[in-house]
């Protein structure tokens, strides 16, 4: 006996539970290509929108209307979280991307002999997540996942567009009056196939169990990643301390329980609006001790600032080893290796803060402020080169008395960018290489709406 | 000082550059320089409106164009004389024609081999390259002796002094005078932003991201005379002028000739031209030729011959002739096409003894107009008469006009938007947002309500969108307007290659070729034309009568009470919801009132609410006064009302005091109805000669606003009579023979404003008997039949979807003259044919062999099969399923499954109405049916309900919404206002099935109700594939 779980709206609720206020507005989720809705809430069904609408329509239908992206990636991997979750309590799970799942629940008539009790766990796990969901049993998992979608109370009934065969097919099962599972059952299996083709037999097969469906078991990751809730919003670092010590103590468990180790935290903090904050914790040797890490982990809160305040919290650790005995100290690593250049980056950054360690590129505009520009540090770097430049660029022009200078070569002349927002008349800028009366050559610009004369840097 | 500029883009070198020929000119003017070359890139397009800018100033505006090789540099030729101008023109076509179309490719070589004796060339050489450029430089100088210049820009950037060295050193080297340029790409620094724009629309980035590829300052303008002072020396801008001083080629100058072989041998234009008349008179008046139509004629002639027109009325009879002959139907229109010379010619079938009041026009001396006749013909056939043109004149003779396609709202945010870096999922949910209608004018309104300017570059997106509206984006095919030349058009005009294969377009669009007294014949296409001549066809055998569009019996009162109930489904132009509803008001009795019908429902009257008081007057509520006899003169045909375009531009004339300049200049402005802002200035001008003639400003102003309506949607008297001609024709055959008329129109979809499914509905309502398709009696179209000595509509094979008409012709070839007469029968002939499995499929779908076989189900399941050659794996299941010997037996379709099929395999059904069958079932609430509403009481709350066919929301109507309902008895007319549509968008947007409470309005015979509350009932119709005809 299979049960089928279909989450029509799956990545939606989750973002509703995560940003309540939406539940307020008409919301749906749209495919970027397409242009279509792919998911609505409650207050766009309200509002006659569905699924299948273009996006145009949906907005002539609602003016208020909140859309964002659908990501079919973020939508697996939320699914695979609520079968995590399940697998607490359904052993046979396989996961049927991006809107559904089956559970067998065969194996579980032992515990539970009632069905309403399935229902019940099922309840109850999923009750804190607050998704939509519908279900559907049936003796196969195909039968199952039909009367789920259809919501039909016998497999007979399940019309004939919710088999899962190519469009064409069900039109013209559709067109020659098979409107229901039923129906199509009625007619002698191999009249079916001979008519109407192979595929199709196959499939009624599946469906009566008569063959075998090919299912993947869910297992849960090899990896470690759990997420917890917090029950308040956190404003600052200290309160995060003890969930995480609660995640660490689980990492803990989880490794010594596979006597493995990790050198790779990846720490994120979930906020109400903002994107969550990604914290990735590299260390120069493996550890699984929760004190060690959780030691390690301070020492790079302690110098970010929490951009919002903070909903949830996840841990997750993937590069994992086997064990290794004997390791020296946890920063500075093994005495024999040298330091790489990004690790070298890496302590500077965690010593300094990430604020403070930028890389400088180069790139070619026209306009000083604009050619150069700080990056992440350890990204590679371009080349780009204009003519002219002084090697030494003041970050503030200087105003300079022009009876101390003599002009050498210009004018060059720049526009001062109008889509900058300070820059709201179109202005220009004449650059001239001069010569200061001490004799050193510098770049000079004469600011055409000032009327006056500016240093912007030293020639060598 | 003086200066001439010699290298200047206009924005018809598309997202190049950011300023207007106009603009450009303009500022020359105003900037005091000598000369002005518009040079764009391997083009001429922009040349027209600069010349036409230019005309009248002292500024000497030179041709010229821009050509760019990767290898070898940039280079610029400007035209001396004609020849020089004609060697461009020839030079840019074969560049052109070289190409995809919008491309061209060019190499500095090509200067070698072109004859360019009569061009000067101007070059700035590639400092970078590998090729022999110094090689070319000596060959150059040989082919251009004394004609060459090296071009010198100065931009104020780094590299200045880099290519000032590299100018000098190739002039010293090659001996190569240099000339200073500006390479202008704007007409002020103030576009500045605008250009960076184009820049990122051209290199597909953002103005941000394009960093050291920006235009760094906006020195690509036209600069003032004191500043080019600064920047070049003497000596090169003394070179300007003297190159201007060598081009003195003046557009004006070009003269077209016409292709002579469409007068024979022996014959002067005019000559042949009378003698056609007469053989028309003859033709035309078999029983004898009145004396005014006679005297008509000749005075048409001498004007003809005095003006030279005589050559464009020989080859639209030329085109016309050979329309005949193939009996492909076509009728003229256009000011010149209401003539007693056209009428003769055969060009058109408006006869002048219907009417006298619309021969006055013809040609105007006065005004400098070109006669103006637009041919429509067949839309199925039009080709015929283009490759005919492409045959009798060559391609190299006849080209396409362009039309040039501009920046619209939708296009313009979307590039604008992208250039400045917004996401493009965001501009295309402002873009979905906007207001279908609104759009165009209060765009920008809307868009700070959607909060675009909360965004940081939002002012800049409204600013650089409103700028760059109305420009040029590229140049695309006129819908049939050829220029046919005497000898090679590449002369004259640089032609391209168009997106069409085989086609090729000239540079220049209608209004260039207009501004230069170039003539063009209009080949257009319409679909009412196919559908007349198709019902034509039919009427000898089966109403025993023969007719032409010029031989139908005029001032048939029968049709004109027809059209007065407003019974006009399927007639040409009045059938919309809008004309239909003005039919019961204006209650047309005469050719004339057709006219006047056909151009009152338009944006013109309707925004200079001249409407109501051509309504009041006509029945006699209201006084007809003319405030002088001048005026009389223009409005006694329309009772003192202005109602057409001409009417309004004689007004401004005798009413307003404008000159006849004024006035063309008005006509003008109006014809391009983008330019709203050109109207304008003529507002004030307009009032005020107005007033101080005496004439009240609420006229006046009234007046203006319709001048505004004639510029979105101008409607010209002379158009509207050969529209009211194929209105009168085709009400004619509805009136008279609808069977044929229905089965005209069916047989030439898609075209109209109705289904076929609202078509036959409305055949059925006219008594006319519509039979089922069957295998053995439908054919690919829709044939007119004997059904108990009536006609009646057989339908054909073309309505069922997805079958394919070459096989269902070979079947019909091989179908027995007796028929088939059983499956078997059938299924051998199929084989033999090979006929699809899908078609066969199809046809059990739309219940074609019922005459054979049993319900359609069945049918199709003994149709299916599966094909062997395809799935030769499934063999083994085969080899299975051959050993089950009996066959299935499925249940018949139920009533509501029967038409379900109908609907989804024909898109209609001849069987009972959804609305009908779901009354049965009692499925649907309380409602009068459209039948009953005529016995109502006026201003009466009703309930009414039924499938949504129409919905429309004019241009003409503001706030208001159209629908129509059909029920099982016919067609009910709904009235929406915007705040309900509003309110209940689902209902307005997606019902199928509609129930609608609401007032009854009726006055005389217009009933409508106007919608109070709206419910959709869609969820209890058991059909879904019935679609609605959507119009906004």
């Amino acid at each position: 006996m299979w049960m089928y779980l279909q989450f029509p709206t799956l990545l939606l609720d989750r973002m509703q539970v995560l940003q309540p206020e939406l539940k307020a507005l008409p919301a749906v989720l749209f495919h970027a290509q397409e242009q279509r809705v792919m998911q609505t809430n409650a207050v766009a069904e309200g509002l006659g929108i569905q699924r299948g609408n273009t996006l145009s329509d949906a907005w002539l239908l609602a003016d208020t209307l909140r859309t964002f992206r659908w990501r079919e990636a973020r939508q697996r991997h939320l699914l695979q979280q609520v079968a995590t979750d399940l697998y607490q309590v359904f052993g046979v799970i396989s996961l049927d991307p991006p809107f559904g799942l089956w559970l067998d629940l065969t194996p579980m008539r032992k515990l539970y002999p009632e069905p309403q009790q399935n229902q019940l766990q099922l309840q109850q796990q999923l009750a804190p997540w607050q998704l939509r969901y519908q279900s559907g049993v049936g003796v196969t998992p195909l039968q199952a996942k039909m009367v789920a979608q259809s919501q039909v109370t016998t497999v007979a009934d399940i019309p004939i567009g919710y088999l899962p065969c190519p469009q064409p097919l069900q039109e013209k099962l559709q067109r020659m009056g098979l409107h229901t599972l039923g129906a199509l059952q009625a007619i002698p299996r191999a009249l079916a196939g001979r008519r109407l083709g192979k595929e199709l037999v196959v499939l009624l097969a599946r469906i009566q169990g008569e063959q075998r469906e090919n299912l993947h078991f869910f297992r849960p990751p090899v990896w470690f990643f759990q997420r917890l809730e917090l029950t308040a919003e956190v404003n600052h670092w200290q309160a995060l301390r003890f969930p995480l010590n609660r995640l660490l103590q689980d990492l803990e468990h989880f490794l010594e329980s596979r006597q493995q180790e990790t050198r790779q935290l990846l720490l994120t903090l979930y906020h109400r609006d903002e994107a969550p904050t990604e914290l990735a914790l590299g260390f120069a040797h493996g550890s699984y001790l929760a004190h060690e890490l959780a030691q390690f982990c301070q020492l790079k809160m302690e110098h970010c600032v929490l951009v919002a305040p903070v909903l949830e919290l996840s841990l997750q650790a993937r590069q994992l080893q086997p064990r290794h005995r004997d390791h020296g100290d946890l920063l500075k690593g093994p005495r024999q290796h040298k330091k790489s250049l990004p690790r070298l980056l890496n302590e500077l950054q965690l010593r300094l803060g990430q604020q403070r360690v930028w890389g400088i590129q180069n790139r070619a505009d026209w306009l000083p402020e604009q050619a150069w520009h700080k990056v992440p540090a350890g990204q590679p770097l371009g080349q780009a080169h204009i003519q002219e430049r002084p090697l030494w660029l003041f970050p503030e022009p200087r105003p300079v008395q022009i009876q101390h200078w003599v002009l050498l070569r210009g004018p060059e002349r720049f526009t001062l960018p109008w889509w900058v927002q300070d820059n709201e008349h179109m202005c220009d800028r004449d650059y001239w290489k001069a010569r200061h009366r001490d004799g050193q050559p510098g770049w000079l610009f004469y600011e055409h709406q000032q009327g006056c004369w500016w240093q912007h840097g030293w020639f060598s | 000082m003086a200066y001439a500029e010699l290298h200047c883009l206009s924005h018809y070198s598309f997202q190049r550059a950011a300023s207007s020929p106009e603009e450009l000119v303009n500022t020359a003017v105003s900037l005091g320089y000598q000369g002005l070359a518009i040079t764009d890139e391997c083009s001429v397009a922009g040349l027209v409106k600069a010349w036409q800018a230019a005309k009248g100033t002292s500024l000497n505006l030179i041709s010229g164009s821009e050509f760019y090789c990767s290898a070898t540099g940039l280079f610029v030729l400007l035209a001396k004389n004609r020849t020089g101008y004609a060697q461009l023109c020839q030079l840019i076509s074969t560049c052109r024609r070289a190409a995809e179309k919008g491309s061209y490719q060019f190499h500095g070589r090509q200067l070698l081999t072109h004859d360019l004796s009569e061009c000067i060339l101007l070059w700035r050489p590639c400092p970078n390259t590998e090729a022999p450029i110094a090689d070319l430089a000596e060959q150059l100088q040989t082919k251009f002796p004394h004609r060459c210049w090296l071009m010198y820009h100065r931009y104020l950037r780094a590299d200045d002094r880099d290519h000032t060295r590299w100018i000098k050193s190739c002039s010293e080297q090659w001996n190569w005078p240099v000339v200073a340029t500006g390479g202008v790409l704007m007409h002020g620094e103030a576009r500045l932003p605008l250009l960076h724009v184009m820049q990122a629309i051209r290199e597909h980035s953002t103005v941000t991201a394009l960093g050291g590829a920006r235009l760094p300052n906006g020195e690509v303008c036209l600069r003032a005379l004191d500043v080019l002072t600064q920047v070049f020396p003497q000596a090169w801008r003394q070179a300007t002028l003297s190159i201007c001083a060598q081009c003195r080629f003046d557009l004006g100058s070009l003269r077209y000739e016409y292709p002579a072989e469409v007068v024979p041998k022996g014959f002067t234009a005019n000559h042949y031209l009378q003698q056609l008349g007469q053989q028309g008179l003859r033709w035309r008046y078999p029983q004898g030729v009145p004396d005014k139509v006679r005297q008509q004629l000749e005075a048409e002639l001498a004007l003809v011959e005095e003006l030279g027109y005589a050559h464009f009325f020989l080859t639209i009879h030329d085109l016309v002739v050979f329309a005949r002959q193939q009996g492909i139907l076509h009728q003229g229109r256009g000011s010149a096409a209401n003539s007693v010379l056209c009428y003769c010619l055969g060009i058109t079938a408006v006869n002048p003894a219907q009417s006298d009041l619309l021969f006055e026009r013809f040609i105007s001396r006065e005004r400098n107009e070109p006669p103006d006749i637009d041919v429509d013909f067949e839309h199925e056939r039009r080709e015929e008469v283009i490759q005919y043109i492409y045959r009798k004149y060559g391609r190299d003779r006849a080209a396409l006009a362009a039309t040039v396609i501009t920046y619209r709202i939708r296009s313009a945010l979307k590039d604008v938007g992208k250039a400045l870096g917004f996401p493009e999922a965001r501009i295309q949910q402002w873009i979905d947002r906007l207001d279908r209608r609104d759009q165009e004018e209060g765009w920008a309104e809307q868009l700070r309500s959607m909060g675009v300017m909360n965004h940081p570059q939002g002012a800049h997106l409204l600013r650089l969108t409103e700028e760059i509206l109305r420009f040029p984006r590229h140049l695309s095919q006129h819908v049939g307007g050829f220029v046919i030349a005497a000898g090679p058009l590449s002369e004259l005009v640089p032609v391209e290659n168009a997106a069409m294969s085989e086609r090729t377009v000239i540079q220049w669009d209608k209004d260039d070729i207009e501004a230069l007294c170039l003539l063009k014949v209009d080949v257009l296409a319409l679909g009412m034309l196919t559908a007349i001549r198709k019902t034509l066809t039919l009427l000898p055998e089966f109403y025993h009568m023969t007719h032409t569009l010029a031989s139908i019996p005029q001032d048939d009162q029968g049709v004109y009470r027809m059209l007065q109930k407003a019974d006009s489904v399927g007639v040409f132009q009045i059938e919309s919801r809008a004309q239909m509803n003005m039919l019961p008001r204006l209650k047309p009795r005469c050719f004339y009132d057709l006219v006047i019908q056909i151009a009152i429902v338009r944006p013109g009257p309707i925004q200079g609410d001249m409407v109501h008081p051509y309504l009041r007057r006509r029945e006699g509520k209201e006084p007809v006064e003319y405030p002088g006899p001048a005026v009389q003169q223009v409005l006694e045909r329309t009772l003192g009302v202005p109602i057409f375009q001409e009417q309004v531009i004689k007004l401004a004339m005798v009413a307003a005091g404008f000159t006849g300049g004024e006035a063309d200049a008005l006509r003008r402005a109006m014809a391009s109805w983008r330019s709203k802002g050109q109207l304008m200035a003529f507002e004030e001008k307009l009032v005020q000669g107005m007033l101080t003639r005496g004439y009240t400003r609420d006229f006046a102003e009234r007046l203006f606003a319709q001048i505004c309506g004639f510029g979105e949607y101008g409607f010209p008297e002379s158009h509207a009579a050969s529209f009211a001609n194929l209105a009168y024709v085709s009400s004619w055959l509805k009136f008279h023979c609808p069977a044929a008329f229905y089965v005209g129109l069916l047989n030439s979809h898609p075209m109209g404003f109705y289904s076929p499914s609202q078509l036959i509905q409305d055949a059925r309502q006219h008594q006319v008997e519509v039979l089922p398709v069957c295998i053995n009696r439908s054919l690919w179209d829709h044939q007119l039949v004997a059904r108990n000595g009536e006609p009646a509509i057989r339908l054909g094979f073309r309505l069922i979807k997805g079958v394919q008409k070459q096989e269902i012709e070979a079947l019909i070839k091989h179908r027995p003259e007796a028929g088939f007469q059983n499956m078997n029968d059938f299924e051998t002939q199929s084989e033999l044919l090979s006929l699809s499995i899908k078609t066969k499929e199809q046809l059990a779908s739309a219940n074609a062999f019922s005459c054979l076989a049993g319900h359609r189900y069945q049918t199709r399941w003994d149709m299916t099969k599966l094909d062997y050659k395809k799935q030769s794996d499934q063999l083994s299941l085969l080899a299975v399923a051959e050993n089950y010997s009996g066959d299935y037996t499925l249940a018949a379709p139920h009533e509501i499954a029967d038409m379900s099929e109908d609907f989804a395999s024909l898109g209609l059904t001849l069987g009972r109405h959804p609305v009908a069958l779901l009354n049965e079932q009692g499925v649907l609430p309380h409602h009068r049916k459209a039948i009953e509403l005529p016995q109502l009481r006026h201003g009466q709350l009703v309930t009414v309900l039924g499938l949504v066919t129409n919905r429309q929301r004019p241009g003409t109507a503001s706030g208001v919404t159209f629908m129509t309902l059909e029920d099982d008895t016919g067609t009910i007319n709904v009235v929406l206002w915007q705040d309900l549509a509003k309110q209940q968008r689902r209902e307005w947007l997606k019902a199928r099935l509609l129930r609608i409470k609401g007032v009854l309005e009726m006055e005389g015979d217009v009933i409508h109700v106007v919608a109070g509350d709206m419910k959709d009932l869609s969820a209890r119709l058991p059909v879904t594939k019935i679609k609605s005809r959507d119009f906004h």
